[in-house]
């Protein structure tokens, strides 16, 4: 039809939309004029009126017919066939709340858990960061044995920046936490140190004044001296939006650092994960933090990412970084030691894609996040099978009105369209609602996913891709399990709406039309089973860690860590201020003992080097290598690990004294079989005397098994550490007395961290408990949605079945005989299920084997506590309709006919 | 939608326009001038006529008004557009190609 005639029948277009019934009308009056004229002709020929009447019926043939080809007419009854299917489908759900209840909920369950994790998973791995042309940027990485290596010493990024020919531009940085003078207090905020190019690479625009460059990116300062762009948060709540802040000084770490730009909302660098409030030039290092870091080779702390050359493929970039590599490696103070050398000279400068930016997340949840995503999406396909169960069921039951329609002259297609109408609402609906749960989650999420250590801050709302998720999740459970069920409605047909009632008497007949039914229902059974595996493995791998001694007793322990950065003593007298520290925490009310260690247990970081043992040249390197703590005295006794022989330390070790040191019994029992007490050996250049033997205990995480681990007097080592304070006082009142405690002591040196040791090994287990406790969750609901699946089919079967069940009463079935006939048909259909999902379960254990813990993947107990669980919830599920059925009086189920 | 089976495709929505061309008709009354002008040749059921109607007025080619007849009673009287006169025009330039094609196949089969 062209254009003109189109827009010519655009009244009567609208008109047929929103005057629906208007239109109906004159469609009716049209015919109803036609009857009568016609009746009127034929009385006049001579009929009866009755036979005139009938004449001119059949002349139109069939009416109703005629009617719905001229609304085909219309060209619009598709949206108008939509809006009634709608109307229709609303008035239908609402007709039946417990139903459309059970199926939006389940959805909504479904769906809202696999848009969380999704949701997760989108803004660590997969979001484009808020920068320009984010596609362009490449993070920089170490080929190394063990996997890329993303962090780079100052002195090698340098020559990375310097001699590449492939990236405009190359930047580097690090976050770190500044402290900052308010209110006669001392705050930390977050910041970052970042190099010259780090801005222009970003391509982010200040929302006021400038970005830093190379010009500033130097020792003191560039020619304004130091500068600093800071944050939008950081400019709201502290500059209260005033555009006079640039130009002011802000002082970090006792340094005034002149506020010269403001970043837009929203911007967070290229770290995901981290929210600085502060960005100042790399080069200021030395100056803020007192560190040596710039220039040396020892510190492997910075971030480094290049924004790719747009002439080039990354290809092409690769094959010019590799050629650089061996010069960078040679030129960047490799080992002296030859076997460390050759490893380190035949590293390779690599890129990875650097588009959704780099986050230290990724690689402590990537594991746990793909097998959490696979879990939920077994839930989310429970969800659909439960949908598709509860539609068939209902289209079952509504056979007659199917039949109804299709005899009134609607064509099948139209009735799938009505049935599926009903599903995609449904889904629609269920969507919606998983929506709103998922927000609620992912923030639920987040929260699990942060430490003191490692505050998370993520940009939670929910973008395109979210939003793309859910609705196609939607329109695929809604379409996918609307489909089966509608057509198998309509395929029986006028006959089989005849034929039902021969139907419930033939058990045969039935079981072939259920089939459909019982397969979805060994599907949800079977996947079931896998959730409750994994979640049983992966809560009883939580439970073993939980449980697992770390050696020491982690209760009644504060650790405090005090930022000493800005305070004037150093060395000596640094020894003798956390000496005092000790010794005044140790006359806190309620405190029994306090000491200090260099490296605070279960936290994923410390100190390991390799020792020597004199006369013995039979153990490898590798055999030597150990865990050092630099401690103070009484450390021991403060954490309660067990002293096994010789002595602790004294407040006479000190560093004029001679060196010594405490063994774990793992690492005496290895390197010094007949004896370790009074023995030496060699660290660092040093000769260290062995003076004690302690219990062995964990130090980078509970997972580690038991390594050899060292003690040294922190005086001999080390400056300072963490302050371990055993008490039973709350974490509150400790930190308020050592807060005043430090005022007198050490002004200007703030708390950086305090928690007790019971937090630390809680959150040294957060990826652990967020995959346990959510896998849990997720078996859960896989669970109660099964349940409700297998109750909802036996419950119609008990219905369709009542005639049997009253004809076997009345031949004298007792009610055992009844329920025991129910509980057969759910267990046989539970047993298939689970005997699929165990065969599962053992072909794809493996699969998260990396996050177990003290349990086999394929461990039998678990299966069959699995089994039994599952057993034991379909029973349940059974017990209701069972019971039902023995209720039937066998006169009435039989006069129901 | 069915179409009388002993109507050429397409030529009843010629004959419509056509009829409708003379002059505005309702339903019925179109029925009945189907019948008087081609004798009972052209078989027309009342059933399809209306399918047919909508589709022209559909298309832009009729419009419809309602309208009292002599008998007193409301009906729906169709009658052509501006667009309806052009495509009548068309389609009996096409009808009368068809026609003359096919009236000489049929002689020379008498031959």
């Amino acid at each position: 039809m062209s254009l003109l005639n189109w827009l010519y029948t655009i009244p009567l277009r609208t008109r047929a939309l929103f005057q629906r019934s208007r239109v109906e009308q004159d469609l009716e009056d049209e015919f109803q004029f036609h009857l009568a004229q016609r009746t009127e002709a034929n009385i006049a020929h001579g009929m009866s009126l009755n036979d005139a009447r009938l004449e001119a019926l059949s002349a139109l043939d069939r009416i109703s017919l005629r009617k719905e080809e001229c609304r085909d007419m219309r060209g619009l009854n598709f949206i108008e066939n939509l809006l009634q299917d709608l109307r229709y489908a609303v008035r239908v759900l609402r007709k039946s709340p417990v139903f459309t209840a059970v199926a939006v909920l389940s959805l909504a369950l479904g769906i809202g858990a696999n848009t969380a994790i999704f949701s997760v998973m989108d803004v660590l791995l997969l979001r484009p960061i808020p920068v320009m042309q984010p596609s362009g940027l490449r993070l920089i990485t170490l080929s190394r044995k063990t996997g890329p290596r993303v962090s780079f010493n100052y002195p090698m990024f340098e020559l990375v920046r310097d001699r590449n020919r492939v990236f405009t531009q190359t930047f580097a940085w690090t976050t770190v936490n500044f402290q900052t003078p308010q209110a006669n207090d001392m705050l930390l905020i977050p910041g970052a140190l970042a190099s010259g190019d780090y801005f222009a690479g970003l391509g982010v625009p200040p929302q006021l004044g400038r970005v830093y460059g190379r010009e500033d990116d130097q020792a003191l300062g560039g020619k304004n001296g130091p500068v600093g762009v800071i944050s939008d948060g950081l400019w709201t709540r502290r500059y209260g939006r005033s555009p006079s802040v640039i130009g002011q000084a802000i002082i970090l770490n006792a340094v005034p650092i002149t506020i010269i730009g403001v970043m837009p909302r929203g911007f967070f660098g290229a770290e995901v994960g981290t929210a600085p409030d502060i960005w100042v030039p790399l080069n200021l290092q030395r100056q803020l933090m007192d560190s040596r870091c710039i220039g040396s080779s020892d510190c492997w702390y910075l971030i480094t990412m290049g924004r790719l050359n747009p002439g080039l493929s990354v290809e092409q970039a690769a094959a010019q970084l590799q050629s650089i590599s061996r010069g960078v490696m040679e030129d960047s103070h490799p080992p002296t030691r030859a076997d460390r050398k050759a490893a380190f000279l035949a590293q390779v400068i690599q890129t990875e894609s650097g588009e959704a930016g780099f986050t230290g997340l990724r690689r402590r949840i990537r594991g746990p996040l793909e097998v959490l995503m696979g879990l939920v999406g077994f839930v989310l396909l429970i969800a659909c099978a439960n949908m598709a169960n509860l539609l068939t069921a209902r289209a079952s039951a509504r056979q007659k009105e199917v039949a109804v329609r299709l005899a009134m002259g609607a064509s099948r297609p139209r009735v799938i369209r009505q049935f599926l109408t009903e599903s995609v609402l449904l889904s629609i609906v269920g969507a919606a609602v998983g929506f709103l749960i998922a927000i609620g989650a992912t923030r639920v999420l987040i929260a699990l996913l942060s430490t003191t250590d490692t505050p998370v801050v993520l940009d939670l709302n929910p973008d395109w891709r979210i939003l793309l998720f859910t609705a196609a999740a939607a329109m695929g459970t809604g379409l996918l399990f609307g489909l089966a069920p509608s057509i198998r409605a309509t395929r029986a047909g006028l006959g089989a709406a005849l034929k039902e009632r021969a139907h419930q008497i033939q058990g045969s007949a039935r079981a072939a039309s259920f089939g459909f039914t019982r397969l979805l229902l060994a599907l949800q059974v079977a996947l079931s089973i896998v959730l409750l595996a994994a979640a049983g493995l992966l809560a009883g791998s939580l439970v073993r860690l939980l449980t697992e001694s770390p050696g020491f007793d982690p209760h009644n322990i504060t650790v405090v860590s005090v930022d000493t950065s800005k305070l004037r003593e150093k060395g000596p007298a640094l020894i003798e201020l956390y000496g005092r520290m000790i010794e005044r925490a140790r006359t806190f009310p309620g405190v029994e003992s306090a000491s200090l260690m260099s490296t605070t247990p279960l936290t994923n970081s410390g100190w390991d080097n390799t020792i020597t043992i004199p006369g013995r040249t039979d153990i490898s390197e590798e055999e030597r290598d150990t865990n050092i703590n630099a401690v103070a005295p009484r450390l021991l006794e403060t954490m309660k690990v067990p002293l096994l022989a010789g002595r602790d330390f004294t407040d006479a070790d000190t560093a004029e004294s001679g060196k010594v040191a405490i063994l774990s019994e793992t690492a005496a029992r290895k390197w010094f079989p007949n004896g370790a007490v009074g023995a030496d050996m060699g660290l660092q250049g040093s000769t260290v005397r062995i003076v004690g033997i302690m219990r062995d205990t964990k130090y980078l995480n509970l997972r580690d098994r038991m390594q050899p681990t060292l003690y040294v007097p922190f005086t001999q080592w080390s400056q300072g550490g963490f302050i371990a304070i055993r008490t039973a006082a709350p974490l509150r009142q400790t930190y308020a007395m050592f807060r005043e405690m430090l005022r007198e002591v050490a002004p200007g040196a703030p708390i950086r961290t305090i928690r007790t040791m019971e937090q630390q090994v809680d959150e040294s287990l957060s990826t652990e408990r967020l995959t346990a406790y959510l896998s849990l969750f997720f078996a859960a609901l896989a669970l109660m949605l099964t349940a409700i699946g297998l109750y909802g089919i036996l419950a119609y079967s008990v219905t369709r079945r009542t005639n049997e069940i009253g004809v076997r009463m009345a031949l004298g079935a007792q009610r055992s005989d009844v329920i025991w006939l129910v509980i057969r048909q759910a267990m046989g259909q539970t047993a298939f299920g689970a005997a699929a999902g165990i065969a599962v379960v053992i072909a794809s254990s493996r699969l998260i084997a990396s996050l177990l813990y003290g349990v086999r993947p394929n461990d039998p107990a678990m299966m069959i506590a699995a089994v039994a669980a599952l057993a034991l919830v379909c029973a349940g599920a059974a017990w209701i309709p069972a019971r039902r059925a023995t209720r039937l009086d066998p006169v009435v189920a039989l006069r129901e006919e | 939608m069915s179409k009388p089976s002993d109507l050429v495709q397409g030529t009843l929505d010629l004959l419509l326009l056509k009829l409708l061309a003379l002059e505005p008709l309702n339903g019925w009354a179109i029925s009945l001038r189907l019948k008087q002008v081609s004798g009972d040749i052209l078989q027309v059921s009342d059933g399809s006529l209306y399918p047919a109607l909508h589709k022209l007025e559909h298309q832009g080619w009729v419009k419809a008004e309602w309208r009292t007849t002599e008998s007193n009673r409301r009906a729906k009287y169709y009658s052509l557009t501006r667009l309806g006169r052009a495509q009548l025009a068309k389609e009996t330039a096409n009808w009368d190609r068809l026609s003359a094609a096919i009236s000489g196949v049929v002689r020379l089969n008498q031959v």
